[in-house]
């Protein structure tokens, strides 16, 4: 009975500790959009491109849509939320190799490219805010390495990234994603 | 029960979580070899028809008794290659009973901060993932009844990083199962070849190996391996 009290009495204490930080520093309270209470990332920019930059440093991605990176430098860059999302974009068009090895050998765009799936789960692949689809001639993802691999086209994603996070639509996180045309 | 040219009689199966021991239990004469292939995935992880050309091309290796360390077969031995997208899908492939060998070809590696899996399925469907994990995706190994095993069988899992990390799902599988499970240890993602020699872990992959191209005419008679990305093949016994 003395133990039991103790440890609920150390809890309570706990508790009310957590509580008054969430209250007092409510921007410091984990947060998966990577968004403040006010819509401002909680990192800033400088920090975020920091660790948007350790990307080459990944050595796996999970080939499951939805399921959480278990790389820690992957995770970390997912972590950070819509803020991330234009250094990633940024780096759509990088060709250096990665350390990503998952059926082709992943170029850091093609790394960008998936973590960027992973912030924001769009519909549609690989271009988010269209029912543009690649030309389809193996139905694996032997179309996406043919696709990237030609002329142009990761300016074509870079572009349309750039319109999908610039479109209100896309950061109401009320919206029916059922509603985004295309589809994998 | 023992009818005729048994040297010692053989106790009929009972209720019991480990395989069957069939050098003191009664087994039938026909053992089962089990081929699963899982969902393709999406996006840039989409395999295609990948996964089920590999198991073909295993189902031909095992029939002709030509891949390396998998349990003979013989005439009168069952064989069934079949798709899979969750571990009930699994499980009921396994109601065969007296199973010898599973194979299974699909996507799997580790979790976040957990324990390894096999992702059978490609939606979030209930079940879809075989792992130890325990939310709504993942059914555990403890799942699978051992009992639809001998304990003379083994499991071989031909996927992502299978045997990789602190808690893999060939591990997981091994402890329940209480046969042998082979599976990758490379740290490397997975790679379709058509060279049998790589396919046989006798060599490392090659840069010529990761951009080789694969004609859009390959189908079920084409031989393709899954090996891992980088290094040689290393298939690890994990289990007694």
């Amino acid at each position: 009975m003395k133990y039991g009290a103790l440890i609920c009495g150390t809890i309570r204490v706990w508790v009310v500790v957590c509580l008054s930080w969430a209250l007092l520093f409510p921007s410091c309270v984990a947060d998966p959009s990577g968004m403040g209470t006010d819509g401002q990332s909680t990192v800033a920019d400088a920090e975020v491109n920091r660790i948007v930059n350790n990307i080459n440093l990944i050595a796996g991605l999970s080939v499951k849509r939805g399921e959480p990176q278990w790389d820690e430098h992957a995770a970390l860059i997912v972590n950070l939320g819509a803020p991330a999302a234009p250094h990633l974009i940024d780096r759509i068009t990088d060709t250096s190799p990665s350390k990503v090895g998952e059926s082709f050998q992943y170029m850091i765009g093609d790394v960008a490219l998936a973590l960027l799936y992973d912030i924001y789960e769009p519909e549609a692949w690989p271009f988010p805010d269209e029912p543009h689809k690649i030309p389809e001639k193996y139905g694996d993802f032997r179309d996406y390495v043919d696709f990237i691999n030609s002329d142009g086209a990761r300016e074509q994603l870079q572009a349309s990234w750039r319109r999908y996070i610039n479109d209100p639509y896309t950061n109401d996180p009320r919206r029916d994603r059922s509603q985004v045309p295309g589809g994998f | 029960m023992c009818l005729v040219g048994c040297s010692s009689p053989k106790r009929p199966r009972t209720v019991g979580a480990g395989p069957i021991n069939c050098s003191i239990e009664s087994c039938p004469a026909k053992r089962n070899f089990v081929i699963v292939f899982g969902d393709a995935g999406q996006g840039d992880h989409n395999a295609g028809r990948m996964f089920e050309i590999a198991a073909r091309t295993h189902e031909r290796e095992v029939r002709s008794n030509t891949f390396p360390g998998v349990p003979r077969f013989n005439s009168t031995d069952g064989l069934v290659v079949t798709h899979i997208s969750d571990v009930l899908g699994l499980i009921a492939q396994l109601r065969v009973a007296n199973v010898v060998y599973l194979a299974y070809f699909g996507h799997s590696g580790p979790t976040r901060g957990g324990p390894g899996a096999l992702f059978i399925g490609e939606t979030a469907a209930a079940g879809s993932n075989l792992t130890i994990r325990g939310n709504s995706q993942g059914a555990p190994a403890t799942d699978i009844p051992a009992t639809l095993f001998r304990s003379d069988g083994q499991v071989r899992l031909f996927g992502c990083r299978g045997g990789f990390g602190t808690d893999p799902i060939a591990r997981q599988m091994a402890d329940q199962l209480r046969i042998p499970v082979y599976a990758y240890t490379d740290s490397g993602g997975s790679l379709f070849t058509t060279d049998a020699t790589l396919g046989h872990s006798g060599r490392g992959v090659t840069q010529a190996d990761i951009k080789f191209k694969f004609p859009s005419s390959i189908n079920n008679s084409t031989n393709v391996w899954l090996v891992p990305i980088n290094g040689t093949p290393n298939f690890q016994r994990f289990g007694k």
